[in-house]
């Protein structure tokens, strides 16, 4: 998924903009890279053809948009698909609780997400799904222009 | 992401990983360090340069140290950085693979 790592460079350079410490790019980029797997897996074209939910758009394919908002307090990650539903504020999380032959993958990326949030919001807007991921910031800076860029 | 392996003394395989450990970086070293892993006992994995790590990361780790249990041993992870140690604290992966940021005490965490 090289689309996930063009995503992480791309935060990267907004972080830089916006002077934002590692940790909070840390945090970040553990988020988007957790959110967009999760929408390839759930929510693209490769996900099961079962559900009698919405395909994705066979023309463009699964897009997803990631927004950057800066406020003078917190910074607001925005990322919106086309896919299939997937409530990633509802969905199970998970950490490793018990013993060690019996870990399974899966629900450790939304436990992460969770974790390193401040805010998590979803929404099933018309185009699709729209996350919202709010990190507290770590001193006040000025505000900018809202920020984006669009990956497929 | 990159792998490098070498002998230590009583017997501990030392992995020193490098880079990113994202989605990328885990499909890229995953099977070799699996394989590691499943041919050593105890194996003692260098975090100092490695940069970023997600769940997918975490779960190459964990399946490494899933071998290593089955060969009788155990997996140390040293000296992650603040970053990659807070993600490895909160998925509690601590529980079963212990971190330490001291090289000298790797050899009694082992027990050897």
């Amino acid at each position: 998924m090289p689309e996930i790592a063009t995503a992480a460079r791309w935060i990267e350079s907004i972080a830089a903009e916006l002077d934002l410490p590692a940790r909070q790019l840390f945090d970040m980029q553990v988020c988007l890279e957790e959110l967009m797997s999760n929408i390839v897996r759930h929510g693209g074209v490769y996900a099961s053809s079962t559900s009698y939910l919405p395909q994705t758009d066979p023309v463009n394919g699964l897009l997803i948009s990631i927004t950057v908002n800066a406020l003078a307090d917190r910074i607001i990650l925005i990322v919106e698909d086309n896919g299939r539903p997937f409530n990633v504020a509802q969905a199970s999380a998970k950490f490793i609780d018990r013993p060690l032959e019996e870990v399974r993958p899966g629900g450790l990326g939304i436990h992460l997400i969770k974790s390193f949030a401040n805010n998590l919001e979803y929404r099933r807007t018309e185009k699709g799904n729209r996350i919202t991921i709010e990190f507290a910031a770590d001193g006040p800076f000025i505000p900018r222009i809202l920020t984006s860029r669009s990956g497929r | 992401m990159q792998l490098d392996v070498a002998a230590m003394e009583h017997g501990i395989t030392k992995v020193s990983l490098s880079g990113r450990l994202d989605i990328e970086g885990a499909f890229k070293i995953d099977s070799q360090f699996k394989k590691i892993a499943e041919e050593n006992k105890n194996v003692l994995v260098d975090l100092s340069e490695v940069t970023f790590i997600a769940s997918l990361g975490v779960h190459t780790l964990m399946n490494g140290a899933k071998a290593t249990v089955k060969n009788g041993g155990k997996m140390v992870l040293l000296k992650p950085q603040p970053n990659v140690e807070k993600v490895l604290r909160i998925s509690r992966v601590d529980t079963f693979m212990p971190i330490t940021h001291d090289l000298t005490a790797v050899a009694a965490i082992f027990g050897v």
